[in-house]
């Protein structure tokens, strides 16, 4: 499946009711106005790209920010201007991201309608304090109650859970993958990452988050697979068949053309990079782009292929990252006649075993 | 015969051999004050920096005394230092006499007694010499004090001198005539001369320094070495005046030296007997012994292409310096490089020092060490170079190491500090006595291998620098020691294996463990460090593998902040490679 080449549409909704403590992505509050002149300049955005007709998409993903912070009409808006730019009768996968607190019954009604095939919600953790310090507008009691009511959409519902929380305990971290494990076909385990432009920075920044989260991560590599959810990247666990195809696109280098402000494309080897803030945004789609050499993207591309449990393709290893590789302990990958994956312990270890390959880049 | 006087100095480091040397060579007009360089018998650089003389310089004196009559006088320079004993006890086999040189502000310290009572034991008629009266601490009552309860020699008539303004120096040479005795000798017995010395000329092959016993030596004359049997033609036999000065023949008596287009060191070694190929003397003259290295190191190159160049200085200072031995040996932090034997640490010192002055060559030493001897429970006994020549803890019955008598002279306050210092180098009490109310001579009896690590500068820091010492080997002794082998991820690092006491294993294993985890970068996997004795571990730290960001997020506008991120930590990561550890 992954070996498909496809390509898939990202759009960045910038708009938050509140910002998360923990968040670094761009966002701003929602004000009807700029949701107006931002779909103004999604709708000039994408009109670059069917200039020579609609392009044919595999995967779909409305991501944010909050989108379900748009309005039903904002909504229509959003997807007439998709849908007359680009060839949605292709669509195997549609996926919209949201907040326990924001998505409703019309929501999911309307996107299910419009073909929207997963729902990503940001659960985060369902204990009251851990979300509280996260600074997170729902609890736990609003995140089950969304859970449920993506579960009876009948849509497919991915969860997004966050370990290393100041406070968070493998009791606690065990409690939240049980519970959504129980409504949920796909778990996005992420660590708290505090970035210095994160509201949480001041307070948490500076602690050593990154050792505490290994218990966490270890542990959730050993509960979710035997739940029936593979690892399958990374951060991304799920039975076969439920991996989420827009996101394997970025790990093969596929094509994601990518709508919105901060948005990043990578279309035919090139990287575009959107201007970040809304305002740019508006002003002016274009952004800065970036052309990687056959080489870089050879290394880039080794090392997106090693996040996940597909890994790479021998024959098409430079073969200085292959003996980077090979100089490497055994136990950190899987090897099979074609392919060179990371094994668990290698996914514990990712960043070391990147490094060690880029070692080789120069 | 009867107007010749072989005689050396025997004295303390600083106490002013080398100055008295010089007076004496001035005074009998050897060479003119023109051609005088300040103390011309120390011609290494490293003897000069140090003020201590290693490598010896005959020089030969003529001197009317007083009398009337000439005489020859034969000054044979010793080192001083315990690491050239058996250097020292050829010298002093060569003469009949020697000056016992001490401080009259210092007064009797270490090496003054090691070096009188070897001289005693060669049976030499012993001069006490009060040196530096002319300085206002002098207290020469004091030193001959000292030398009559100390060394044991009667000193009250002991010549008082200053090397310095030159005082008393013409005493010292009248005494020389008066009380060392004339050498016995027959000079139509069959050729014996002993090698007190040799040196390495690029011209004339290996010089040799020689006392002629027995016998006659002249050019032309075959000769034969006794220790290998090697014989040669000899091409010039000459005397120091102080240059090489040829002369027909040396006779019973003389010093002088012999030169035969000999090619290397090994061939005229130290201690052996020269004869007569033509006429064999019966027997060599005793005391021969080939001698061996006791503290080894590695000498790498800093610059690892150097390594060709340090290999050609080592085998040009070794035509010159028979003592040093080296072999190849590589280490995976250092490259290659040579395991290199010496008498000792000055040894060690001044074979460094040479390398660097005479061949240029910039070089790495690492941690010196000892030989230690493996008997097997087989009964095999090994010599162990080296904690990998170890076997087995199983298959070892005992373990032998080098031990040392060692004696330290101090101001008595510092008593505790230095006994406590001694301790814990393993040291075993032997005596302690009172050389005058205020200071005190302690003798123990201490492993080498604890010695040689940093014993001296530890003892000059407790002590402010007033201890001196002395020291002499004393031969092998069963210990408890234990190989400690360090495992960096399961794998033996031999480089960082270390032999140790056993009660001594876990806090070394320890610091070398926490050591090298602060020094692996913590980028790299998971790894356990161990420190363990055979299949027994004793310490284990994990390097923990660096996650940072392992379980970030990573889609779209994630990845060229991804990259970014893995390439700064790859800059971070050449500039310290895993390889370059050093031990610690």
């Amino acid at each position: 499946m992954i070996l498909v080449k496809s390509r898939g549409l990202y759009v960045h909704v910038p708009f938050c009711e509140r910002k998360c403590g923990y968040c670094s992505f761009y966002s701003v509050r929602k004000d009807n106005g700029l949701v107006s002149s931002w779909l103004e300049a999604v709708e000039r955005e994408a009109g670059r790209y069917s200039v020579n007709g609609r392009l044919r998409l595999s995967t779909l993903y409305i991501g944010g920010g909050t989108p379900t912070v748009l309005t039903l009409s904002e909504w229509e808006r959003l997807m007439s201007i998709i849908g007359n730019n680009f060839d949605t009768s292709t669509l195997i996968e549609a996926t919209c991201e949201a907040n326990p607190n924001s998505l409703t019954a019309e929501h999911l009604a309307f996107l299910k309608a419009d073909g929207f095939t997963r729902i990503s919600l940001g659960v985060q953790s369902l204990k009251d304090s851990e979300l509280s310090t996260l600074g997170r507008v729902h609890d736990s009691r609003t995140a089950l109650d969304a859970m449920k009511l993506v579960k009876s959409s009948g849509l497919s519902l991915s969860c997004d859970l966050i370990f290393a929380i100041p406070g968070q305990t493998l009791r606690t971290w065990d409690y939240s993958l049980k519970s959504v494990i129980e409504f949920a076909d796909h778990v996005s385990c992420y660590q708290l990452t505090l970035e210095p432009d994160a509201p949480m920075f001041e307070r948490y920044g500076h602690d050593d988050l990154n050792s505490e989260g290994y218990k966490f991560y270890r542990y959730a590599q050993y509960f979710l697979p035997l739940k029936g959810f593979e690892q399958y990247e990374i951060s991304n666990f799920a039975p076969e068949g439920y991996e989420c195809r827009h996101n394997i696109s970025y790990w093969n280098h596929s094509d994601v053309i990518a709508l919105g402000p901060s948005a990043v494309s990578y279309v035919d080897g090139v990287r575009y990079s959107n201007p970040r803030t809304l305002e740019d945004y508006v002003a002016d789609t274009e952004g800065t782009f970036e052309k990687l050499s056959p080489r870089e993207s050879a290394f880039e591309l080794a090392i997106l292929s090693l996040r996940t449990k597909w890994g790479v393709l021998r024959k098409n290893l430079l073969p200085e990252i292959e003996s980077a590789i090979m100089n490497m302990p055994d136990d950190l990958f899987v090897f099979t006649p074609e392919r060179i994956a990371l094994s668990k312990r290698g996914m514990r270890l990712g960043n070391s075993v990147w490094s060690e390959i880029l070692l080789r880049s120069d | 015969m009867n107007n010749i006087r072989n005689f050396c100095i025997i004295a303390h480091i600083d106490h002013g051999k080398s100055t008295l040397a010089d007076r004496l060579l001035e005074s009998t007009n050897t060479i003119s004050s023109r051609e005088m360089k300040a103390q011309i018998l120390d011609s290494l650089s490293l003897e000069r920096e140090r003020g201590i003389t290693i490598k010896l310089v005959p020089v030969r004196m003529d001197y009317t005394a007083k009398d009337g009559q000439k005489y020859i006088l034969n000054l044979i320079d010793t080192p001083g230092h315990v690491d050239f004993a058996y250097e020292v006890s050829r010298s002093l086999a060569a003469c009949e006499g020697a000056l016992l040189v001490v401080d009259a502000t210092q007064g009797v310290e270490a090496q003054t007694v090691a070096n009188a009572y070897q001289a005693i034991e060669q049976g030499l008629e012993i001069l006490p010499v009060i040196n530096k009266i002319d300085l206002p601490s002098a207290r020469p009552d004091n030193a001959k004090q000292e030398i009559s309860d100390v060394v044991g020699l009667d000193a009250s008539n002991a010549v008082l001198t200053s090397a310095k303004t030159g005082e008393g120096v013409t005493d010292i040479l009248e005494r020389i005539v008066t009380d060392v005795p004339a050498p016995e000798g027959d000079p139509k017995a069959p050729l014996q001369a002993l090698i007190f010395d040799s040196v390495y000329d690029n011209y004339r092959g290996v010089i040799c320094y020689v006392r002629v016993v027995n016998g006659t030596i002249k050019s032309g004359q075959n000769i034969m070495f006794m220790a290998n049997g090697i014989t040669y033609p000899v091409n010039e036999a000459g005397v120091f005046k102080p240059g090489f000065t040829p002369v027909n023949e040396l006779k019973a008596g003389e010093v002088g030296y012999v030169t035969a287009s000999i090619k290397t060191l090994a061939e005229a070694q130290v201690g052996d007997t020269i004869t007569d190929a033509n006429n064999p003397a019966g027997s060599p003259l005793p005391g021969y012994k080939k001698v061996k290295s006791v503290v080894f190191c590695g000498f790498y190159p800093v610059e690892r292409d150097n390594y060709p160049q340090l290999r050609d200085a080592l085998e040009k200072l070794c035509l010159n310096d028979s003592a040093v031995t080296y072999e190849p040996e590589s280490s995976e932090a250092l490259g290659f490089g040579f395991r290199c034997g010496f008498l000792g640490l000055l040894h060690m010192d001044v074979v460094r020092e040479r390398l660097r002055e005479e061949y240029g060559v910039e070089l790495v030493a690492t941690a010196p060490n000892v030989i230690y001897e493996v008997v097997k429970t087989s009964g095999e006994v090994i010599e162990a170079h080296r904690p990998s020549d170890f076997p087995d803890p199983s298959e070892i019955d005992e373990i032998r190491e080098p031990y040392i008598k060692l004696s330290v002279f101090m101001p008595s306050e510092f008593t505790g500090r230095v006994m406590q210092l001694v301790q814990d180098k393993r040291g075993t009490y032997k005596s302690m006595d009172y050389i005058t109310p205020e200071r005190v001579r302690l003798v123990y009896e201490m492993p080498l291998s604890e010695f040689i690590v940093d014993f001296h500068d530890k003892l000059k820091s407790q002590t402010r620098g007033y201890a001196s010492l002395d020291y002499e080997l004393v031969g092998l002794k069963a210990s408890e020691l234990v190989r400690v082998d360090i495992l960096v991820n399961g794998e033996a690092a031999d480089a960082f294996s270390f032999v140790c006491h056993k009660d001594q294993a876990y806090n070394r294993g320890h610091a070398v463990v926490t050591k090298l985890k602060e020094l692996i970068p913590s980028q790299l996997f998971e790894i356990p460090i161990q420190a363990s004795i055979g299949r027994r571990v004793i310490v284990r730290v994990n390097v923990k593998a660096l996650r940072k960001d392992v379980l970030a997020k990573c889609y779209g506008g994630d990845i060229t902040r991804k990259r970014k991120l893995l390439e700064k930590q790859k800059e971070g990561k050449n500039s310290r490679s895993v390889l370059g550890l050093h031990a610690g």
